[in-house]
């Protein structure tokens, strides 16, 4: 691995900056982020997820303390024109459907690509593209007004939009908050094989640790506007007390872990899922139970 | 460098939180204080009067413990404007200035271009007016929580209900409109960004390309009244689903109750306006 693409150390940043009502979301904040990178960002309410996903795309930009570069660019410098860098790096606001303004589902998933001024058939072609990755049909969704859509079919096309970009960087702030159960699977299915088939970087936000199983290789957490952890999903799954003291919920299967070690049984590993549990259980059982 | 914290600059309607006598003070009694000086601000003509409300408003300020130079910087965005219209004032209006205001005496002259003393006096007092009232109201608005206001108007405006004003209907009205322009702001702002995160180049065309501008407004206007629609529709239902009646026999959680302090205010803002009203052709 060569140079990180996103480097943050000690970000600070503070909304209403000079004003009575200053609010101070990030208090120092480090992150790397390598191409080809999956990670994942979590942290409870309030602890400056959002904030920092927007400085990622240059939306939000380094006032006064801390640094942030991006692809070697110095985003503190007010010469940087944070533009060009948006439509390689794609941010999934929280609730994107709302921001869906077309009439048309295809129209809406155009928007992006059109504005960069791509011939009509690439513009066709990525829209297809982005359509069949979120799982909605190019022939039978492309042309349905967007007030018919379910939340979930809503959700995946505001998805698309970002994605007709083509970013080789994609980040999600809570995008599976809301989904039903299969709508969450189809969603992190999707980010993973955006990630392994079409190398695109991966930044997920979530405050279900669940979700990065199988996708992120590294997790970063954030609390009260700091980087208070990071490590390899396995490390951060094993510290359920910090976890906790900072008011997130420890994954089950990690409970599990966690209570009987209490009894004294250790397990060798913190078990992600329910099959790894299943694997480090079952022979001190003296069972083989195959495939639960 | 873009910005994108578009509701920064405004700082009217902005209550700051505080202990002060000011805070303290029953919204009606303010309500009252603010319109008499306001009254006093928009009638006099004279110079004397102006510095002495100017020292009065910004005494006011300090009481409150508002700071002045966040009030005083919400006018930033429109100040060309203001000294383009000053400017005006001073070098065009000259003629009609002189014989609708004290002093025709011409000050300057240079073609049509004509500064009297006049004129001067309009410019300089329009000036002062206007950030009088901008204290003025920032002192109502600032100091005083929204819900409370509204309150006070409705309990101001409740004699009038004999004749046929709805005027609970009317505060609350008042009510939910400030309490969700805050959060139009933030999700303008949202949506600001999100479509700045789809490629959309919000630079509003130049300043002459107006359709370019407008068509660029459709991007975020769309999704702002859709989701206001459906605030508005959530929020029908919550009243309805929580009984909401309103209107007559309706109590507050909070008593408003006018004290000594607040007769003091008034009383003193009503000497002073008449005082100042009174005089005002009097004094230079």
């Amino acid at each position: 691995m060569s140079e990180p693409f996103i480097r943050a150390k000690g970000l600070q940043y503070t909304y209403m900056a000079g004003t009575p009502l200053a609010v101070e979301a990030l208090k120092g904040v480090d992150l790397e982020v390598w191409p080809g990178e999956a990670i994942g960002l979590i942290g409870p309410a309030g602890a400056g997820k959002s904030t920092l996903v927007q400085h990622l795309n240059g939306l939000l930009r380094p006032r006064a303390r801390g640094q942030l570069w991006i692809d070697g660019q110095d985003m503190g410098d007010p010469r940087v024109d944070a533009r060009p860098l948006r439509r390689r790096i794609g941010l999934v606001f929280q609730r994107p459907e709302d921001q869906l303004f077309k009439t048309l589902v295809g129209d809406d998933i155009a928007f992006g690509p059109r504005q960069l001024g791509l011939p009509r058939e690439e513009v066709r072609e990525r829209v297809r593209w982005a359509m069949e990755m979120v799982g909605l049909d190019f022939g039978a969704f492309v042309d349905r007004p967007v007030v018919s859509l379910s939340g979930g079919e809503r959700r995946r096309a505001a998805i698309a939009g970002t994605l007709a970009l083509r970013p080789s960087t994609l980040i999600l702030d809570e995008a599976t908050s809301g989904l039903d159960p299969r709508g969450r699977r189809q969603l992190l299915d999707l980010l993973r094989r955006l990630h392994r088939e079409e190398g695109t970087t991966v930044i997920l936000v979530t405050t279900h640790m669940e979700d990065l199983v199988g996708l992120a290789g590294r997790v970063v957490v954030l609390a009260g506007g700091r980087t208070v952890l990071e490590g390899s999903l396995r490390e951060v799954y094993g510290q359920a007390d910090l976890l906790r003291r900072h008011g997130l919920g420890v994954p089950q299967m990690a409970e599990v872990g966690e209570a009987l070690a209490a009894r004294g049984c250790r397990l060798s590993r913190v078990p992600l899922t329910v099959q790894e549990a299943e694997e480090e259980i079952a022979p001190r059982l003296g069972v083989s139970c195959g495939v639960v | 460098m873009e910005s994108f914290e578009v509701f920064r600059h405004v700082t009217i309607g902005q209550y700051l939180p505080g202990e002060s006598l000011v805070h303290r003070l029953d919204p009606r009694a303010k309500i009252t204080v603010v319109l008499l000086l306001i009254a006093a601000v928009t009638f006099s003509t004279s110079y004397t009067a102006h510095l002495a409300l100017l020292a009065l408003t910004l005494g006011l300020i300090a009481l409150a413990n508002l700071p002045v130079r966040y009030i005083v910087s919400g006018v930033r965005p429109a100040l060309p404007f203001i000294l383009l219209l000053a400017l005006m004032q001073l070098f065009v209006y000259g003629e009609a200035a002189a014989s609708a205001v004290r002093g025709s005496a011409v000050l300057w002259q240079w073609g049509v271009l004509r500064v009297t003393a006049g004129s001067l006096r309009l410019t300089l007092v329009s000036l002062a007016r206007l950030l009088e009232l901008l204290l003025l109201v920032s002192l109502l608005t600032n100091a005083t929580p929204t819900t409370s206001l509204t309150y006070g108007i409705e309990s101001m405006l409740r004699p009038f209900a004999r004749l046929g004003l709805p005027a609970h209907e009317l505060s609350l009205i008042g009510t939910i409109a400030l309490r969700f322009v805050p959060v139009l702001g933030e999700q303008f702002e949202t949506i600001l960004k999100a479509q700045a995160s789809r490629g959309a180049n919000l630079r509003f065309g130049g300043r002459l390309q107006f359709v370019r501008s407008a068509q660029q407004m459709v991007v975020l206007l769309v999704p702002l009244f859709l989701n206001a629609l459906l605030r508005a529709e959530d929020l029908i239902l919550a009243m309805e689903a929580r009984c909401y009646g309103g209107g007559r026999g309706r109590s507050h959680y909070v008593r408003l109750r006018l004290r000594a302090p607040d007769y003091v205010a008034m009383a003193l803002a009503l000497v002073f306006t008449a005082a100042v009203l009174a005089a005002r052709n009097a004094l230079p």
